[in-house]
């Protein structure tokens, strides 16, 4: 979260990571055309700029005479949006981490929308993650995205699109993003001077930004206690008891710890399918242990294909629902959820 | 840049761009007040993104040095107020980074943020350009100001319609129970009908800065902004990005009933059976017959309040419901001896005005009891 919704610092506008040339220029082209609707949604993964993506659009939208598909830096417009203190483009975000969108941030929303832009030009909005709107902010949201008042842009961005309230979802433009290529994302990351880019986009599940921020933060630590545990439990007798192992995860945090073991769910069924189906086997994964959580997580993958796939399955849909709570605001008790889902666990494990 | 000036002519325009500059802001360069130094005119700016206000004034030397900048506002503010009055004061940018504030023994060091991060508004060229004396304007927005609506999910109503067309400037409020509207005569040269409609905030900081005088004031109405000037200062306010109701359809027409009342008189009844009205919905139940108002309120308690007013009226015998809140602000804001009241039946909106030649209308819907 702190790195995809922290404003970048670079004096430049922003400017589309190349994973994102294709929907970009697309994109570009309907501004162009004017035919840009009211209200976008940005939908993909988690860490693969989406949030940069609607900073780039709103530089577009905002500059008054872009230039080669990009905002111009020079303009009135640009000169504002480089000091952040454009005054017709807004931000809303959650005001702190595991927060929700609040209806007051909604109702400010409603107030600059019902305005006239100060600049005389377009009004923008940014407004993320759409999954984190309480139901009563997102409420007060469909009226806006329904018809605002002049010429404005609302660009919603999500990272689980299936999250968001139906009626949102009709009422915008949705604009896919997909996970980059690996081959793009790996040269990029290479190009921050990041030596071992394969492996760390391997173990963030191919997210470029996640990657990246894993160097800066405790995650590679989290990631690698979090995976040498799972490991220690699928083996038989298992090396650990869990009730030891939910003190270690209690530093990760819950979403993360629901990202990565659906991350590990999920590599696992495609383990065990590419093994009955050999045509599907995914050589790239194995071909990147050049670090030791790499071969680790890797190891656990493949160990998948020993478990009953119908009980992976309903376990990473408890994750999912867990994960839709989560959004939603609850906030349970941590050590006994941990306790619970690795009693689950266990089960998987040991039943298969 | 590099400029002196005297406390006394700096603190009055500085306060008066103070006033629209927030406590709490979202960008930091919107504590900041903008200075330009050209020749021998300083302008300061200030802006809370939805009104802005310029100062303009001369400085009795000319400058040495022009240039622009922004600096903390209420910072300043305090510290010119806190200088003894007779104080001269020297500005001076270093480096294009702090500025030096100096005066007698006192020297004080602000912090700048540069004056293209500022976001004023360009000056425009407006679509309708008009003049007239001040007290004109005043007078428009006071006695309709009270009806506009306060954080209506209708947005369009947070606001006051202004209605520009030859020769004449209306402007209408409404919440939507009520209606509020003044017209006066201007010399305006329009082809067309032109409207505009000015945010609550806007307002209410226009108002303050209007003088009940003579003094003539500039506006230029344009899509996205109004300004108004003076030779002092330049007041710009967003406007509200949507489309008015067709207030004439609310206007009642054809009312037969027409009831003369003194105005005093019938402002003091309402104020005393508004004691006893219903606190939420302030219901009062007006019964008219020949010569004679009786006014009665209850509330949930079972207490009850009864007024008699003498009236002037012919017609047949009508019972209507009102919000007392509303009469009590028509009858607030007139300031004739008599007001008329007009009504078609029991179950239609009254139209109050002043008897004769008057600019104001009012419209109150009544309300079932």
């Amino acid at each position: 979260m702190s790195l995809l919704f922290n404003m970048s610092e670079s004096p430049s506008v922003h400017i589309p990571y190349p994973w994102q040339q294709d929907s970009w220029q697309k994109l570009q082209l309907q501004v162009v055309k004017n035919k840009i609707p009211h209200a976008l949604l940005l939908a993909g993964q988690k860490g693969i700029g989406k949030w940069h993506f609607a900073e780039a659009l709103a530089d577009y939208l905002l500059c008054l005479s872009p230039k080669a598909e990009l905002a111009c830096g020079q303009c009135r417009g640009c000169q504002l949006l480089l000091a952040n203190s454009h005054p017709d483009k807004q931000i809303f975000i959650p005001e702190g981490v595991g927060k929700l969108l609040k209806i007051e941030q909604v109702r400010q929303l409603s107030t600059f929308v019902g305005k006239t832009a100060q600049q005389g030009g377009r009004k923008i909005v940014i407004l993320g993650p759409v999954e984190q709107l309480n139901i009563n902010a997102a409420n007060a949201l469909l009226k806006n995205l329904e018809e605002p008042a002049g010429d404005t842009v609302l660009i919603l961005v999500s990272h689980v699109a299936s999250a968001v309230m139906a009626t949102i979802r009709s009422r915008c433009q949705m604009v896919p993003l997909l996970t980059p290529d690996k081959t793009i994302a790996t040269t990029w990351l290479k190009e921050l001077q990041i030596d071992n880019a394969a492996a760390l986009l391997h173990l963030s599940g191919g997210a470029p930004l996640i990657a990246k921020a894993m160097l800066e933060g405790d995650d590679l630590e989290h990631l690698q206690t979090f995976i040498t545990t799972l490991l220690s439990l699928s083996q038989r007798p298992p090396a650990a008891s869990h009730i030891a192992v939910a003190k270690d995860w209690l530093g990760i945090g819950l979403s993360q710890i629901i990202a990565w073991w659906l991350q590990i769910i999920h590599g696992m069924l495609v383990y065990s399918f590419n093994d009955s189906n050999g045509s599907l086997k995914n050589k790239d994964n194995i071909n990147t242990t050049t670090n030791s959580i790499t071969s680790e997580m890797d190891r656990l993958l493949a160990s998948g294909y020993r478990f009953n796939r119908q009980w992976l399955l309903k376990f990473s849909d408890k994750l999912i629902l867990l994960r839709q709570q989560q959004l939603q605001g609850a906030n349970p008790n941590m050590p006994l959820l941990i306790d619970e889902l690795l009693l689950d666990w266990q089960v998987i494990v040991g039943r298969s | 840049m590099k400029f002196t000036v005297s406390r006394e002519a700096l603190l009055a325009p500085l306060q008066l761009v103070t006033g629209v500059v927030e406590r709490r802001q979202t960008l930091p360069v919107l504590a900041n007040i903008l200075m330009v130094l050209d020749q021998n005119t300083l302008s300061l700016t200030g802006t809370d993104l939805e009104v802005e206000i310029v100062a303009r004034f001369s400085l009795e030397q000319v400058a040495a040095d022009v240039g622009e900048i922004t600096i903390p506002a209420r910072k300043l503010v305090d510290i010119c107020r806190s200088l003894p009055d007779d104080a001269t004061i020297d500005f001076l940018l270093q480096d294009d980074q702090k500025m030096i504030v100096k005066s007698g023994r006192s020297r004080f060091t602000l912090t700048t943020l540069p004056a293209n991060d500022f976001p004023s508004t360009e000056k425009r060229e407006g679509d309708i350009h008009f003049s007239c004396p001040q007290f004109l304007i005043k007078r428009l927005i006071d006695r309709t100001a009270f009806a506009m609506a306060q954080q209506d999910v209708r947005y369009y109503l947070n606001g006051m319609l202004w209605e520009v067309e030859a020769n004449h400037l209306h402007c209408v409020a409404t919440d939507g129970h009520r209606l509020a509207m003044c017209s006066r005569e201007l010399d305006i040269d329009v082809p067309l009908k032109v409207q505009a409609i000015l945010p609550r905030k806007g307002v209410i900081e226009l108002s303050r800065l209007l003088n009940d005088d003579e003094t003539p004031i500039k506006l230029t109405l344009g899509a996205h902004h109004i300004r108004v000037e003076t030779e002092d200062y330049m007041f710009t306010s967003k406007l509200v990005d949507g489309k008015f109701p067709d207030y004439e359809r609310v206007l009642p027409k054809g009312g037969v009933n027409v009831i003369l009342g003194d105005r005093t008189e019938l402002k003091q009844a309402f104020a005393r059976t508004a004691i006893l009205s219903n606190e939420k919905y302030r219901g009062v139940r007006l019964n008219f017959t020949k010569g004679l108002l009786n006014i009665v309120a209850n509330n949930p308690e079972q207490e009850e309040a009864e007024e008699q007013v003498v009236i002037d009226y012919q017609g047949d015998d009508i019972e209507v419901g009102f919000n007392v809140s509303y009469l009590q602000d028509v009858t607030n804001v007139l300031d004739t001896e008599k007001i008329k009241i007009t009504l078609s039946d029991a179950n239609s909106s009254a139209l109050l005005e002043e008897p004769e030649m008057g600019d104001s209308v009012y419209v109150v819907m009544p309300m079932r009891l």
